[in-house]
């Protein structure tokens, strides 16, 4: 049974009918009464009366003697996709983030060749230099720029590129063999981390934040001074950095067991 | 069915009529209310939240309380779209269209007697349109649902009629003879145009992906606010979305141009 941890309040049918429907991917879309029996470790006859209560509210559909999923399921995707806000699904993983490490967090977009920043949490002692909502900074002397630069399409990214890398801070990269190649890096390791580039003593670090599609559309992104942010705890930073990426990305509908093969 | 089995049964079959409550015009709602709209206890309806939430089919925002629907739901769209070939395959064509014409374009499905929105991309023009994906809309009162249903057989066609006309404006045609009417004219010029029919203020213009049977499941049109799509704009989106629809019945059907 797929009770094991259950809550005892919880809705066993409820929890039942919803994993059947979980149990539906891209890889195997179709699926039949045995099969989800035996997946589930539930009685043949229990999932066969789930799939008539599925099937009656057009969640799932019969196609010829198997299943799949009804077209109800798209229209509640099309209802959140259309109320969907990245700033609202980012406010308390980011929140908590600043509350452990002590530095301020921000979600980066990209506007052209400018990173701005659609949320900010600062963090008890900011520090005055940064970017404030709405700013624009060259994307190519940040760890927000340059880790949404990372996953850009090649055609986007030499566009940008064309306009010039500017000097910010004092190890701003103005080569744009270099920085190509440092973007290449930063899509494999899946984080980025930015030291006096934008200005002079700061350290910034971002990791990517992906939505249902899979595809990157924003990041976490810590900013602090540099005489602030040891080894130690730019360690510590990262990994909670990307855990709470993979926060908001799950919060966004990214699972990553569906696209690890496309996109990572 | 024993009395242990209905109950069960009918726990799922909330959840999912909550589910289902949730519509653009109103995404959140508060545990009273959605025991009100179902008519079941408040402790019911905690325990059925506390479910929906466990497996991520519901969310709750921490500030107002309200729920919305969770993520989980959203990695079910690939799922679907995953049995429909030609969504992949349209989005090219949708693209142009929405270049060409500056407008939303979508391509939709005929199915259990209404018009259901597989894909939209839209427009750089800003606009406020009352569609999304998996959206379900009646055939009678949209152009696409006009365009589907004008190449479906009588039968189907009286069954639509049998269900009854809805009106949604002053515009929607409600009369039984007059829909025949334009279906058989649709048929004819092989496009549709709604002015004002399901919401006033919005116009559309579809035109059917022919299968090389005659067959018509899906649909394209372009949709937008009736200020733009203008009655003198007719001639070249007609046109434009004819083309659409041709390509992708090539596209879907495999037929060579040679």
């Amino acid at each position: 049974m797929v009770s094991s941890n259950q809550v005892p309040s919880l809705l066993q049918s409820v929890q039942n009918g919803l994993r059947i429907l979980r149990l539906f991917k891209k890889e195997k879309n179709i699926w039949g009464t045995v099969e989800i029996a035996r997946e589930l470790d539930l009685p043949k006859s229990t999932v066969k009366r789930l799939l008539d209560v599925l099937c009656h509210d057009g969640f799932i559909e019969k196609t010829e003697k198997k299943y799949r999923l009804g077209l109800s399921l798209l229209n509640l995707s099309g209802v959140i996709k259309s109320h969907m806000e990245i700033k609202r699904e980012a406010a308390e993983p980011l929140q908590s983030l600043v509350d452990k490490i002590g530095e301020t967090a921000m979600i980066p977009t990209l506007e052209g060749g400018k990173v701005i920043y659609l949320l900010k949490i600062e963090c008890q002692q900011p520090y005055p230099l940064h970017g404030d909502i709405g700013d624009h900074n060259p994307a190519t002397c940040s760890s927000s720029g340059k880790v949404l630069l990372a996953h850009l399409p090649n055609n986007k990214l030499e566009e940008i590129l064309q306009a010039g890398l500017p000097k910010m801070g004092p190890n701003s990269v103005t080569d744009p063999e270099i920085l190509k190649a440092q973007l290449q890096t930063i899509k494999k390791q899946g984080f980025c981390i930015c030291i006096d580039e934008m200005h002079e003593n700061s350290i910034s670090i971002s990791v990517p934040i992906r939505d249902y599609t899979g595809q990157v559309v924003t990041a976490v992104s810590v900013i602090g001074p540099r005489n602030r942010v040891n080894t130690k705890s730019l360690t510590e930073i990262v990994e909670l950095a990307v855990k709470t990426a993979h926060d908001i990305s799950s919060r966004l509908g990214y699972i990553e067991s569906i696209y690890d093969e496309d996109f990572c | 069915m024993d009395a242990n089995h209905m109950k069960s049964s009918s726990s799922l079959g909330n959840a999912l009529r909550l589910l289902n409550l949730f519509n653009m015009d109103q995404p959140e709602f508060t545990l009273s209310e959605l025991a009100e709209r179902l008519g079941v206890g408040h402790s019911t309806m905690h325990r059925l939240t506390m479910t929906l939430m466990k497996e991520g089919f519901l969310a709750r925002d921490i500030k107002s309380k309200k729920f919305r629907l969770g993520a989980s739901i959203l990695a079910t769209e690939k799922t679907i779209l995953s049995y429909y070939d030609i969504c992949e395959m349209s989005l090219p064509v949708l693209d142009k269209l929405v270049q060409s014409t500056g407008e939303t374009s979508h391509l939709s499905i005929f199915k259990n007697f209404k018009v259901v929105y597989l894909q939209k991309i839209e427009s750089p023009n800003y606009t406020h349109l009352l569609s999304h994906e998996g959206k379900q809309n009646p055939v009678h009162a949209t152009s696409t649902g006009q365009v589907l249903l004008a190449y479906q057989d009588t039968t189907e066609i009286e069954k639509v009629i049998a269900k009854g006309l809805h009106s949604f404006t002053s515009q929607t045609l409600t009369d039984p003879q007059q829909l025949r009417n334009l279906l058989k004219m649709v048929r004819c010029q092989g496009y549709a145009y709604s002015k004002d029919e399901l919401h006033l203020g919005y116009s559309s213009i579809a035109a059917p992906i022919i299968s090389p049977s005659g067959k018509v499941t899906y649909a394209v049109s372009v949709a937008g606010p009736s200020s733009r799509i203008t009655s003198s704009r007719v001639q070249e989106l007609s046109k434009a979305v004819k083309e659409a629809a041709d390509q992708l019945a090539k596209k879907q059907y495999q037929i060579r141009s040679w």
